[in-house]
């Protein structure tokens, strides 16, 4: 079968950060990812959508080999980052390069200062400049203001918001250049929501930004590019305007308007 | 069926209901002005504030489907398309009333000038607005199409009208005959104006059918063939 449309027009200043090409991913001998197909443009912000169990998360989980950590997993294809197959590199580099933020917010156990130069600091990122990399990670995850009186206080006293917004500045303190978040909103309010929206918008001018969602009105804000998996399979890859004003596809109109099933 | 689905049939049926009122309003303008009769131009002025109430029933109706369910894809092309031909059709309730207005002052005229031309007028312009709600029941853009293609004919009788009246008032000096002329005149440019609505809703169909917007001529190439 063809590969479902995976280039959405061609937008000249946002070239291709991250491609997957031919894609098949096995559960031991459930095939849970069949021939998808896509790519992931710079400075853009890539939704993937779908029903639970359609292999989006499963597909995201791939892109910085999380995946090969489960025993009797199997990947076939190519996923490339900067035109590299991410197989052939140091698995510690990728997940250096393509950093990830969890649907419920993970903090390590210890302050908040500690929890984000972990990452520079076993990176050998860290050259005197501790201060300056966690004030720089806080900003740029909008949770600076809020948290430089208590730098050395336990993460586990902030807010769920505002522990999620510590794991987006952990992830960007080793500097990634695609950070992926897996249903970052799910576990927070509306306010803690619209405040990881808005940072995704600023966020994206520094890196490219793959989010999976169950949220379709957070696809259709925050997304340039939007993909509608179903069943393991990438059904539509599109500009988000038209995914959700006019989608090419039934299965897409049927599960975003909500008559899936 | 998801509460959903039942208010966009709602939204789509009081649109109707709106729709065959506004036929009704065309047709019986048309007929006080052809057949010079009052009593459907007293029916016309009656029937619009019923159209004005619908039309604010149904601008209703949208807006908390929007609120309340953020649609998107056809259902949001269906929402958007109901408000813009809900105001069409507002417009035109409100020209029918413009020309049995003008209908009115013509009913004692013994003999109607272009007679003959007002009524194929009419008649297009009532098969356009009837075309157009049956595009929109049955979401059908090869008809919306058609209608689009209409609109060029009722131009070239409206033009045959004013041309006479034109020529009849640059002859005459009696003032009376060219305010009788003038309301003639009136009335078949509001029923041209009537026509010019049928497109627009036309335009509205194709939107909600193939999602690509035509007004104007633009991407008109876009639509799909049949």
């Amino acid at each position: 079968m063809a590969s479902p449309t995976s280039t959405p027009e061609a937008t000249p200043a946002h070239r291709a950060k991250m491609r997957a090409e031919n894609v098949n991913f096995f559960y031991g001998s459930f095939q849970a990812l069949h021939n998808i197909n896509i790519e992931f443009r710079e400075n853009q912000v890539t939704a993937l959508i779908g029903p639970s169990g359609c292999g989006k998360s499963t597909f995201l989980r791939n892109l910085n080999r999380i995946n090969e950590t489960l025993r009797g997993t199997r990947l076939e294809g190519q996923i490339l980052l900067d035109g590299e197959d991410i197989m052939q590199e140091d698995v510690t580099t990728i997940r250096r390069r393509v950093g990830m933020v969890f649907q419920r917010p993970n903090p390590f156990p210890k302050s908040i200062f500690e929890n984000i130069i972990y990452g520079p600091k076993i990176n050998g990122m860290v050259k005197g400049n501790a201060s300056e990399i966690v004030e720089s990670s806080l900003r740029r995850a909008a949770l600076w203001d809020e948290v430089k009186d208590k730098l050395h206080e336990s993460a586990y006293a902030l807010s769920g918001g505002q522990q999620q917004r510590l794991c987006i500045a952990r992830g960007l303190a080793v500097n990634p250049d695609v950070l992926l978040l897996d249903e970052p909103c799910s576990a927070l309010d509306p306010i803690a929501t619209a405040k990881i929206e808005d940072l995704l918008f600023t966020l994206k001018e520094q890196c490219t930004i793959v989010i999976v969602t169950h949220s379709m009105q957070q696809a259709a804000r925050v997304a340039d590019q939007t993909g509608f998996f179903l069943l393991g399979k990438l059904i539509e890859f599109d500009k988000t305007d038209i995914i959700f004003k006019n989608p090419a596809k039934r299965e897409t109109e049927d599960y975003i308007t909500g008559r899936f099933g | 069926m998801r509460p959903f689905e039942e208010e966009l049939k709602v939204l789509k049926s009081k649109l109707q209901d709106m729709g065959s009122l506004v036929a009704h309003s065309v047709h019986k303008s048309v007929q006080a002005l052809v057949e010079q009769n009052s009593d459907y131009a007293h029916q016309v002025l009656r029937d619009e504030s019923r159209i004005n109430q619908l039309e604010i029933q149904i601008d209703d109706l949208a807006t908390t489907l929007i609120a309340r369910e953020q649609p998107v894809a056809r259902d949001m092309r269906l929402v958007v398309a109901a408000i813009k031909i809900n105001g069409e059709l507002e417009r035109m309730g409100d020209l029918a009333a413009l020309v049995v207005e003008r209908a009115l002052s013509l009913v004692r005229v013994p003999q109607l000038k272009c007679s003959a031309s007002l009524e194929k007028i009419g008649n297009l312009v009532q098969q356009m607005v009837l075309q157009s709600l049956d595009a929109f029941v049955t979401e059908d853009a090869e008809k919306a199409n058609l209608i689009l293609a209409a609109d060029n004919e009722v131009d070239a009788v409206r033009n045959e009208i004013s041309d006479e009246l034109v020529r009849s008032m640059a002859a005459t000096n009696d003032v009376d005959e060219v305010e009788r002329d003038l309301d003639i005149l009136i009335a078949a440019r509001s029923l041209e104006r009537i026509a010019d609505h049928t497109t627009n809703i036309a335009e509205e169909i194709i939107f909600l059918v193939h999602g690509v917007d035509v007004r104007h001529s633009f991407q008109r190439e876009t639509v799909p063939a049949a």
